[in-house]
């Protein structure tokens, strides 16, 4: 009998229809607050958060969309390398040593998108162009120093797309 | 004796032609080239062609559909030969090209060598025991990874690691009816990548797969299906002072196929594929196609 019911359950695991939950397709990512304030928002006025930072610097990140990508075109990004003020933590924009980049990955499936550009704008402040995502899912952007092919220092948030 | 030529060619179709990979970039562990009949020698050629119509499952298991869709064609060239009468050896090499928005991107993908053995000779007929091939396969990377990839995967045509795997075939014919049981768990190794697009090194573990499928037999024709789960580990990423977990993938493809025996050496077999029927799929993407498949065969 319970060899039967072993059998049966089996059966039906392997052998059930998928279920699909789809998620709404989307024409832009679905996060990005469309202020410069990164993933979180701060609630004080002058005081800025660093849970975006880079690796070995300890430099923080912010970034916010400027136009945002959608399934047929590009989109663009500012994003802002700085310090916190010590004495009341608001940002201090900073240039990183060498100029930064932006990879698009999805770290689910171990692969990258189309290449974006990065042109400095400030100091410390950076658009990143053509960022355009192949497929939808969750995406990483990953900001990074390097010096030929080697990461020097890095950077990473996510997104969903 | 022709009726049991049929079942074995239709089974062994039905069983190289399942090992499909997850429809978007790179793809499965590479289908090994087996001899299933009692042939001395085989070329198989074969056409594929697929949509992607789910882009992306995620790690919740949550389908994502975008507007255009990836379309993947497939040319694969198979051989298998036998040599000390129960052992046997193959190759396969397919060509892979993908279109995304107008773009597309061609070349070789993932070479497979195999080794395969019959173990359970089907030399004096019995009810129940069935025919059983084991096999060694060794996957060459030959293709490039989706982790290469400077197009999002798009020119991605394998999925770039060196694997080892061992499996089986269960053949059994029952007058009209045929089936077959195939599994084969393989093991990949990691690979460091050092492009302007991505450093760091990906560790990938071990996968399998597993497949089951029945053919009905009408003179020189066979209608089959067969549904095949795949798996493979996380790949683990080591990237800039940062290690991932990655996390597993799993898809279940059906088929459908109607295949037609035109003499004693030739052979060819039309099948569709659906990733989107069954299972409970996770970091992948699903796609639905068809194929083509002609076979010559030499007698021993």
């Amino acid at each position: 009998m319970s060899g039967k019911l072993a059998v049966s359950a089996i059966f039906l695991s392997f052998f059930s229809c998928a279920e699909p939950k789809y998620v709404n397709a989307t024409s832009s990512p679905s996060d990005s607050p469309g202020t410069l304030q990164g993933e979180k928002q701060n609630e004080e006025q002058n005081s800025v958060l660093c849970e975006t930072h880079f690796k070995i610097s300890e430099l923080c990140l912010q970034w916010a969309w400027e136009k945002r990508p959608t399934t047929k075109e590009a989109g663009s990004l500012i994003f802002k390398t700085y310090h916190l003020n010590a004495f009341d933590h608001s940002m201090v924009e900073v240039d990183p040593e060498k100029p930064p980049q932006l990879i698009l990955w999805m770290p689910g499936m171990n692969h990258g998108s189309t290449p974006t550009q990065v042109q400095r704008l400030d100091v410390g402040t950076f658009r990143a162009d053509k960022v355009f995502f192949v497929m939808p899912g969750a995406w990483e952007f990953r900001f990074q120093f390097k010096e030929g092919n080697q990461i020097l220092d890095e950077a990473r948030a996510n997104t969903s797309f | 004796m022709k009726l049991a030529r049929i079942l074995l060619f239709n089974i062994i179709v039905g069983w190289s032609n399942f090992l499909l990979g997850a429809a978007c970039c790179g793809g499965g562990f590479a289908s090994p080239s087996i001899i299933a009949g009692d042939d001395l020698a085989q070329v198989t050629g074969s056409y594929g062609w697929t949509e992607v119509v789910v882009d992306s499952v995620d790690a919740q298991g949550l389908w994502r559909r975008g507007e255009d869709h990836q379309r993947i064609q497939n040319f694969k060239i198979e051989a298998a030969h036998i040599f000390l009468d129960r052992w046997q050896a193959g190759i396969s090499l397919p060509v892979v090209q993908r279109t995304y928005q107008g773009q597309s991107h061609s070349g070789i993908g993932d070479t497979s060598l195999n080794l395969g053995y019959e173990y359970l000779p089907d030399w004096t007929y019995n009810p129940i025991r069935p025919k059983g091939l084991g096999f060694l396969q060794l996957t060459l990377p030959t293709g490039k990874s989706k982790a290469e990839s400077e197009v999002g995967g798009l020119d991605s045509r394998g999925n770039g690691y060196t694997a080892l795997g061992i499996g089986t075939l269960l053949t059994k014919a029952i007058h009209v009816w045929d089936a077959f049981l195939a599994f084969d768990v393989h093991r990949s190794f990691s690979k460091k990548i050092d492009r302007a697009e991505y450093q760091g090194e990906l560790v990938p573990g071990w996968g399998g797969n597993l497949g089951l499928g029945v053919g009905y037999n009408i003179q020189d024709y066979r209608l089959g299906t067969s549904l095949t789960w795949t798996y493979e580990d996380a790949v683990r990423e080591k990237g800039f002072a940062v290690e991932s977990p990655g996390s597993i993938e799993r898809y279940a493809t059906a088929m459908a196929s109607l295949g037609w025996m035109a003499s004693e050496d030739w052979s060819g077999t039309l099948s569709v594929t659906d990733q989107t029927l069954f299972g409970s799929p996770l970091n992948t993407s699903l796609g639905r196609g068809f194929s083509f498949q002609l076979q010559r065969r030499w007698s021993r």
